[in-house]
């Protein structure tokens, strides 16, 4: 059965844009009369080719015979050709067949509509797939399968496409992910920009919303807010003092000027460090590196849409204020092609909200020092990320306990060396045991961090036979180990591990606890 | 503005109006296929045309019958298509084989036992090799 052109994966895959297409895109932009994202341009674009599709059909079929090669026709006769898109023609001279390994058959010549002339068999005595199809079901309403369906199917492809195609043509403007029309454009001028620069000034860089900023503005145009929005959203992209760092479809606008530095360049107690040299980790250590969730061994787009992340604090991002983007957030949070994002984060505790980056080359969330001293939270705590109210933001929570006096483990700064030790320190938030390490002079760390390189493996010796002098029988868990090493250096679990595993000196125990070894 | 795009389902066939308007005699070029004795006949069949219909379209296309005889004399000999020869003449003598029956890139790759991609590059750009093009369907 021939199905319609557009239900095919070939006609989908072998898409091109037209100048139809583009002036059918102008004319949708103009009627919403709003930026439209592109992905729903692409809709609108394939639902109008099936519409185009099924009404050329029905014109055809009520005007035109349908061209079949076993049925005799004339001169002067309007055909339409089911297996050319049903293009038309008109018969404009018929002679014998000249193969005598079919025998006695008919070749019609046809004028197409687009002028070209094409030679089709008629009065065609052998089996053909054309003779076969019954054309009626190409009447019916509905196609088999919606555009919404197509949409999924081949949307991707077409999206791409579009957005090539609208980027070639002077009379459409980008605007985030949406398109919109460069004459529906309303004029904004310096010194409204100059006005922009003063409020986001005043609000310490921003970040703002195209809405709240059109709101101080007060541009006098005669235009739909949508058209003002817009409008100031493309001046504002084409003025190097602003910069858009929204996460989500809604812009957000920040002043270059004063964006913290740590955005762009990661704090030092972040940056990476692997071990030299390859090693087959054992299983239980593969696993255990998994459930840590580092973010260096996370592989974007390995995670799941979720509405809440749980994360447990670690010494490097405690002393960073950040957190990882790793598998867990970023199942919370939106991916983002920018290079950072400003996130607006609600304190669950107080109510209090205030903004965060999300660095997703750097793989962290920047903004948390504050929040951190404020809760006095310790690297072991549980933190947790869920979806706000509003898309645009997220809430943060820590699992909160009644004040109580706890032995922990404690690091500190002596004599120029990493010391750790057990002391009772007041604990309020739910810890993870393994992973706690009390930091009472952060900043100290900091400044010894800043002073100190490690390899890893010297940072898993020395955090070894600190780790070892805690305990009675000198066991180590791994899960301590790497906790106790990111205070030294910004590593992932594999290569603590691999550290580990290589040295003949550590001995594994069973359940991740390791002990050192006399040789 | 009409952004065309040669696909794997894109169907190439060999224009033999193509020759003429290069200034070559497809007789000529058909010749080298076919013993001495068969050559004698090939002159008596320079001028006839064959029709053929493709299965898909129902469209007829008109080859010389001088590709006929190539194709009755060669259609048995194994040496005729193998993996040695360059891919123009390789899809060439394809065509030949199967009455020129128009055919997508994604089928003359596994006929030849090339890649597809490798067709859509040779033949689906400005030059025009044997008079191998692409059609519209």
């Amino acid at each position: 059965m021939i199905h319609r052109q557009t239900q095919t994966a070939e006609y989908w895959n072998a898409f091109a844009i037209t100048a139809q297409d583009i002036e059918f895109i102008y004319g949708y932009i103009l009627e919403a009369n709003r930026p439209v994202p592109a992905q729903e341009l692409a809709l609108a674009l394939m639902r109008h080719r099936v519409e185009q599709e099924a009404a050329q059909i029905r014109r055809q079929l009520s005007t035109h015979r349908i061209y079949q090669p076993k049925q005799t026709y004339a001169e002067g006769e309007w055909l339409a050709f089911p297996a050319l898109q049903f293009a038309i023609g008109r018969v404009v001279r018929v002679r014998r067949g000249n193969n005598p390994a079919i025998g006695d058959f008919d070749v019609i010549e046809v004028e197409m509509s687009n002028g070209k002339r094409r030679q089709f068999a008629a009065r065609y005595p052998r089996t053909h797939r054309l003779n076969e199809e019954d054309f009626t079901v190409l009447l019916d309403e509905k196609p088999i399968k919606p555009p919404e369906a197509l949409y999924r199917a081949y949307g991707e492809r077409v999206t791409v496409l579009l957005n090539n195609a609208l980027a070639q043509h002077a009379d459409f403007v980008r605007i985030g992910e949406g398109w919109f029309l460069r004459a529906l454009l309303v004029e904004i001028s310096v010194g409204h920009l100059n006005l922009a620069e003063a409020l986001l000034d005043m609000m310490g860089g921003g970040p703002l919303s195209t809405t709240e900023i059109l709101r101080e503005l007060q541009l006098a145009a005669d235009a739909p807010k949508s058209v003002l929005e817009a409008s100031l959203n493309v001046a504002l992209y084409s003025d190097a003092r602003f910069v858009e760092v929204g996460i989500g479809r809604k812009p957000m606008w920040f002043l270059r000027r004063l964006q913290p530095r740590e955005v762009s360049e990661p704090p030092l107690v972040l940056r990476p460090l692997a071990f030299d040299g390859a090693v087959a980790l054992d299983p239980a250590l593969v696993a255990l590196a998994r459930e840590l969730d580092d973010e260096w061994e996370f592989q974007p787009g390995e995670e799941r849409p979720a509405e809440r992340a749980t994360l447990i604090l670690t010494p490097a991002h405690r002393l960073a204020g950040t957190l990882g983007w790793n598998r867990s957030m970023a199942g919370v949070l939106p991916s983002s092609t920018k290079p950072f994002a400003a996130l607006r984060l609600i304190d669950e505790a107080t109510g209090e909200s205030f903004t965060a980056w999300l660095s997703q080359e750097g793989r962290y969330l920047w903004g948390l020092s504050r929040w951190y001293a404020k809760h006095d939270l310790q690297p072991g705590a549980y933190i947790e990320l869920k979806r706000g109210k509003s898309p645009e933001e997220w809430v943060l929570s820590y699992r909160q306990q009644r004040p109580h006096r706890e032995w922990v483990r404690v690091a500190s700064i002596q004599d120029g060396r990493l010391v750790l030790d057990t002391a009772q320190r007041t604990v309020n938030s739910e810890l993870d045991d393994l992973m706690t390490v009390f930091l009472d002079a952060p900043q100290a760390i900091l400044e010894w961090r800043a002073t100190r390189r490690y390899t890893v493996a010297q940072a898993v010796q020395e955090a070894f036979a600190a780790l070892s002098a805690l305990s009675v029988q000198g066991n180590v868990h791994a899960r301590t180990l790497y906790a106790v090493v990111n205070l030294m250096v910004r590593t992932s679990p594999r290569s603590v591990f691999a550290a580990l595993s290589t040295n003949p000196r550590y001995a594994p125990l069973g359940d991740n606890y390791w002990r050192y070894v006399e040789r | 503005m009409k952004l065309t795009r040669i696909s794997e389902t894109t169907r190439f066939q060999v224009d033999f109006d193509w020759f003429a308007q290069q200034g070559q005699d497809v007789s000529v070029l058909l010749a080298r296929y076919l013993p001495p004795e068969q050559q004698a006949q090939l002159a008596a069949a320079a001028m006839e045309t064959l029709d053929f219909v493709d299965e898909r379209t129902g469209e007829v296309y008109t080859v010389p019958r001088a590709v006929q005889l190539v194709r009755e004399y060669c259609a048995n000999d194994p040496t005729f298509l193998h993996a040695g020869l360059p891919i123009t003449e390789a899809v060439f003598r394809l065509f030949l084989l199967n009455a020129n029956r128009p055919m997508s890139a994604a089928e003359i790759a596994a006929y030849i036992g090339c890649k597809t991609s490798e067709v859509i590059a040779r033949f689906g750009g400005r030059v025009v090799y044997n008079g191998i093009k692409p059609i519209a369907d």
